[in-house]
């Protein structure tokens, strides 16, 4: 429709304009851990002389030394290198479960935002039943079912965190759907699913990018424990909640096979989280997105 | 209120409806055929018609649903087919040790979390405050499991100060109870105490610029009782909110931590019937793990209706 073909909505900022005007101390800290793991989970196992998977009895539980700086583990292999291919896992899983669930919840949320009454209930009340589960406890059912793996991992974290996206895409579309912008779109005869895709979602993305920031933390630690307690990543894949899991037996002896991984594991989530912080204050003053 | 209260009551009813339908299908949803899973290899056809017999599984769905949710309601939770014992003698041993760690956790975390928040408001930029900032940041980011292993390597293996693993039922030893559950609930309530420190803080510096705690302090009232008693009483909505949203997080994670101190509650007995695929078992678990919490929610927004009635006005309001 040609009238429509100058819509009238604010304009969604450009992302690296818009974060370099918003630089906040938290993101700026969080910016650079998320960056500084990145690099140091591509560039050591390249630069190593050592392979995560390579086993060397010899030097089974050996201490941090120049050679490894983060000691050994049972099989002697290097920690450092583990734990940074261990931070892949991490980041795989993590960006892969939020990816999911924004894939599922938004459409959701949007749905369920904009046609209140039925629409609206039959989406939100089965998903008020997922929510009522607590995260680990609906994991552990999706696994239960699935089995173990790592894609199941991806699967059952995204489908933890669906509902969580779908309701904080719910509560924006709500506000939105009454704004000035939508009711002209309206009146220019606009269709409702041009004026949720032109509209409504690129001006309501602010939560919800707050909110995926933050469960990208919790994402990470999910993955962990769940690969902690069994039921996630399998070996030899080094995720950093098995390899808290295998070394456990031998904390001990080796205190750096399972102080490293967690460290690790909490610089990660301490990076999400400053960034999740930091978007916050910026992009979801009203804080709809949740704590966890 | 009370209207208010019993809204709230009578939506738990589909909320549970629903999760007795998710814990209903996980059975019925595992790829091949769960009986086989179940019994292992060597289950015989005979074996595994009999227990197909058994858990009802050849008859209609809706038949099942009904008679196992029945059965339930008359609290049957069927019989765990391997160890013999009916799952609601599993279920009253773990459920208490749980609940019991789960209220230690609470309690040390919004001690801590609360404590540290109103000192970070009362000394709003100071030392105390940063050090509570900087405690709150590395809490919430903590994995509670890595801590929990931190914590047995150092204050129970190292210092000696308290066992690493194990239980003592409460009607035995209660001091010897409490010996074991501390590091637990310590690893558990981190993450708690830590999102309370935030929002003590920003919910006692909203309150305490406030008019009615100058008011307060011009009729000669101690500090103490201006903060104490009107501030951390205003601020306490916010407060009770969070921890709301937060106890699903705790009734999650003593999967993990039951693990890591081998404690015998119900997140244990979920995840060793999830290692054996051992469904009704994990189907009962969940289903009680999961109710627990939704009523000790339902508990916290009635307490939420209690100390501020502002909130109990009709639903959409």
């Amino acid at each position: 429709m040609a009238l429509d073909a100058a819509p009238i909505s604010r304009p969604a900022p450009r992302p690296v304009a818009w974060l370099t005007a918003n630089l906040t101390p938290p993101l700026v800290v969080g910016l650079a851990i998320i960056g500084l793991v990145l690099l140091g989970a591509f560039l050591i196992p390249a630069l190593s002389p050592f392979r995560a998977d390579q086993i060397n009895p010899k030097n089974s539980l050996a201490g941090p030394s120049l050679l490894h700086p983060l000691g050994s583990d049972d099989l002697g292999r290097d920690v450092l290198v583990r734990v940074m291919v261990g931070y892949r896992i991490s980041l795989a899983v993590a960006a892969g479960s939020v990816l999911l669930a924004l894939m599922a919840g938004l459409p959701l949320g949007l749905a369920s935002g904009y046609l209140p009454g039925l629409v609206d209930n039959l989406i939100m009340r089965p998903l008020d039943v997922l929510m009522a589960f607590p995260a680990i406890l609906l994991a552990v059912v999706v696994m239960a079912v699935l089995g173990t793996g790592t894609a199941v991992v991806v699967i059952a974290i995204g489908i933890v965190y669906t509902p969580i996206i779908a309701r904080v895409m719910r509560a924006t579309t709500l506000t939105a759907r009454d704004e000035l912008y939508v009711e002209a779109a309206r009146a220019r005869g606009a269709s409702a699913l041009r004026i949720i895709t032109t509209h409504i979602l690129p001006n309501s993305l602010g939560p919800v990018i707050v909110q995926a920031s933050i469960l990208l933390g919790f994402a990470v630690l999910l993955e962990a424990a769940l690969s902690f307690i069994g039921l996630g990543v399998r070996p030899p894949t080094p995720s950093l909640g098995l390899m808290l899991s295998t070394e456990r037996d031998f904390m001990t002896q080796a205190p750096w096979a399972v102080v490293s991984p967690g460290g690790a594991l909490m610089v990660l989530v301490l990076g999400f989280n400053l960034v999740g912080d930091g978007l916050r204050d910026r992009l979801d003053p009203r804080g709809r997105a949740r704590v966890r | 209120m009370g209207q208010a209260i019993l809204t709230r009551v009578l939506l738990v009813i589909p909320i549970l409806f629903g999760m007795s339908v998710v814990v209903f299908a996980i059975i019925r949803l595992v790829p091949g055929d769960p009986v086989a899973a179940v019994l292992g290899l060597n289950a015989t056809p005979q074996l595994i018609e009999q227990t197909r017999h058994q858990l009802g599984l050849d008859q209609p769905l809706w038949v099942q649903y009904l008679q196992w949710l029945g059965g339930i309601l008359h609290g049957d939770f069927g019989r765990d087919y391997r160890s013999g014992h009916p799952i609601a003698q599993l279920l009253a041993q773990t459920l208490p040790v749980t609940f019991e760690l789960i209220v230690l956790s609470m309690l040390i975390a919004v001690v801590a979390g609360v404590g540290l928040g109103t000192v970070g408001a009362v000394w709003r930029g100071r030392v105390p405050d940063r050090v509570g900032q900087v405690l709150s940041t590395l809490g919430i980011s903590v994995p509670d499991f890595w801590l929990g292993m931190i914590l047995i390597l150092g204050l129970a293996l190292a210092l000696g100060l308290f066992p690493s693993s194990g239980f003592t039922p409460l009607t035995d030893d209660p001091l010897d109870n409490l010996w074991h559950l501390v590091l637990p609930a310590l690893a558990l309530a981190t993450g708690l105490a830590a999102v309370l420190v935030r929002i003590t803080r920003s919910a006692m510096l909203e309150v305490l610029d406030q008019d009615f705690l100058r008011a307060a302090r011009s009729r000669g009232l101690s500090e103490r009782a201006v903060v104490l008693g009107h501030g951390l009483r205003n601020a306490a909505v916010p407060i009770v909110t969070v921890i709301g949203m937060q106890l699903g997080y705790l009734f999650g994670a003593t999967v993990v931590i039951e693990n890591v101190f081998s404690v015998p509650g119900l997140g244990r007995l979920i995840l060793d019937s999830t290692l054996a695929h051992n469904y009704p078992v994990i189907q009962a678990s969940v289903l009680v793990l999961g109710a627990v919490f939704v009523l000790t929610n339902l508990l916290v927004d009635i307490a939420y209706t209690v100390i501020d009635p502002r909130v109990a006005r009709p639903a959409g309001a």
